[in-house]
């Protein structure tokens, strides 16, 4: 039988190998992937991301982890299409036009991605049409963007603006980060959320879309 | 050297005393034009035909500088240098990484086809640029004035600039061995490629480095590891430290880049090196600047290591206190000057303490 409590240690440790193992002797056991992903997967990262927020572990340790839970996940995702309930919610994330820094904004994208929500990554140097159109395509519950420059993290207003615009504004959350954005700022631009790390962007996200 | 700066003499001495955890230099990092005659009648150049020729004709640029300097104030110990800088870590392009020339820096995309041995190909388009530029810059100063060395950076910072920061990171895991060897490689190339632009741009044996305006009567060069805030001290002590203390020991005259709150866990391992000369504190976006009191602490533990300080944009209101609390021995005030007045006004406060 599967030793799960494994599972929760490799992605805690960021093991790939052990953490793909177990979860494939679940799947053959027959069990259930909500009770893989929300007892042991989503646990271990959010272990890792306590340690993260407490200083015991970096982000090295992090990526690891995501990329353990990554590649555990990728199993579990054909027995959860059209299982409407197997995701918290959908969120497109990209780091804003004019700006290539992609570590922070990939990190929120792991976390959120490890404890529950689907994440359509579209990359750096996004403009405003292409976060519409992800946002649409995917009827998105969240739109998360990053900045990492003073000169780049007010494009993010015109972001907010464009999808004001394009009548979509009552149905997509927006959160910001990145590290000269504020609470401040995010409140004075009309965003919804703002997180200063990849741990709190979760508690964020769940808080917006009413999750807890 | 024939420069435009008149009291030079007197400011390179307070420079070599910084260096040497003694008395304050008062300047500023590059320049301001606001009521300043200039120095000579210079040709400025035509407006830049696009961003390509900004940041990457060599005689454009030359003439820029050339232009920039001439109208720049040189008051207090501000060094006469002229930025030639290539984008934030130049050294990732003469390995492979791509420019592109934006509006306000130049970005060092990865190298598209990144190879486990980083080498250095003396043919690199880069590389030649570095030079062409330089040798350009150096004929039109005419010793009026430094032509700084750009901004090389080292180790990881270069590293996760031609493969990516997420791979070096979890190569810090997954691969330990071969970031060890690639770290040599680039600083076995560093040092290669460092000191042919030496040779082009030094004036008798001292060079200024445009990344901060220092100057030095050798060989000098600002370290850094910004990439440092995402790993913990254990890898900082073995990824970043033993190439950090390398530099030190071959490059004369040294100044380590602190970057953001979240690096003053490394401060420990930087004041284990001891060939190291001084620190720059940069305390990040949200905080206070470097003139700010929330820093005489770190300021303290600094210099009580036995370096050097370098405060950045520190302002007017801020200097005496700071001055109170830090005391005057190894201290760089980098001010955020915008016209002489503020200058004169600053020396006057400073020449207190002197």
């Amino acid at each position: 039988m599967a030793e799960l409590s494994k599972l929760y240690d490799a992605i805690v440790a960021g093991k790939l190998e052990p953490a793909v193992e177990v979860t494939k002797e679940a799947i053959a056991e027959g069990v259930e992937p909500q009770v893989i992903i929300n007892d042991y997967m989503v646990k271990a990262m959010g272990e890792v991301g306590q340690r993260f927020q407490d200083g015991k572990a970096f982000v090295p340790q992090l990526l690891m982890a995501g990329r353990a839970m990554k590649g555990a996940l990728e199993l579990l995702k054909p027995l959860l299409k059209g299982n409407a309930s197997t995701t918290l919610g959908k969120v497109v994330i990209g780091t804003v036009k004019g700006d290539l820094h992609d570590i922070g904004k990939n990190l929120v994208a792991s976390m959120l991605e490890g404890c529950g929500f689907e994440v359509i990554n579209i990359g750096i140097d996004v403009p405003c049409e292409k976060f519409i159109e992800a946002v649409k395509a995917n009827d998105a519950d969240i739109l998360c963007m990053s900045a990492l420059l003073t000169t780049t993290m007010t494009y993010m207003p015109e972001v907010i603006k464009a999808v004001e615009a394009a009548g979509i504004r009552d149905k997509v959350k927006i959160m910001v980060g990145g590290a000269p954005v504020s609470q401040g700022f995010a409140t004075e631009i009309g965003a919804d959320g703002y997180s200063d790390n990849a741990n709190s962007a979760v508690a964020v996200a769940k808080q917006l879309i009413g999750v807890h | 050297m024939k420069t435009w700066k008149t009291n030079w003499e007197e400011s390179q001495k307070r420079y070599l005393d910084w260096w040497n955890h003694k008395g304050i230099v008062l300047t500023m990092w590059e320049h301001f034009q606001e009521g300043v005659t200039p120095h000579a009648n210079v040709d400025a150049p035509p407006p830049a035909k696009d961003l390509n020729q900004r940041w990457f004709d060599p005689e454009w640029r030359a003439k820029q500088l050339n232009d920039y300097v001439a109208h720049s104030s040189l008051m207090a110990d501000i060094p006469p240098v002229a930025n030639t800088q290539l984008g934030p870590g130049s050294l990732a392009a003469i390995l492979g990484g791509v420019f592109e020339g934006g509006e306000d820096t130049i970005w060092i995309h990865p190298d598209p086809n990144p190879k486990e041995d980083i080498l250095f190909n003396p043919e690199n388009a880069a590389w030649k640029l570095h030079k062409e530029l330089l040798t350009a810059c150096k004929k039109l100063a005419n010793g009026h004035y430094y032509v700084g060395m750009p901004d090389l950076m080292e180790g990881l910072d270069i590293l996760a600039s031609l493969r990516g920061t997420d791979t070096v990171l979890m190569d810090t895991v997954m691969n330990p061995e071969l970031l060890d060897k690639q770290l040599q490689q680039v600083n076995d190339i560093y040092f290669k490629v460092y000191d042919e632009l030496y040779d082009i741009i030094r004036e008798d044996d001292g060079m200024a480095f445009c990344y901060f305006s220092i100057w030095g009567p050798g060989k000098v060069s600002k370290l850094q590891s910004d990439i440092s805030v995402m790993i913990g001290e254990e890898d900082y002590r073995r990824f970043v430290q033993p190439y950090i203390r390398e530099q030190c020991q071959k490059i004369d005259y040294t100044l380590y880049h602190l970057d953001g709150v979240g690096a003053i866990r490394h401060l420990d391992a930087i004041l284990e090196i001891e060939e190291l000369n001084a620190i720059q504190w940069t305390p990040g976006v949200g905080e206070p600047q470097g003139g700010n009191p929330k820093w005489y602490d770190l300021y303290k533990r600094i210099l009580a290591g036995g370096k050097s300080v370098q405060a950045n944009w520190v302002t007017l209101d801020e200097l005496q206190p700071l001055l109170d609390h830090i005391g005057t021995n190894g201290l760089l005030l980098s001010m955020d000057f915008h016209n002489e007045k503020e200058v004169e006004q600053a020396l006057e406060i400073v020449e207190k303490y002197r």
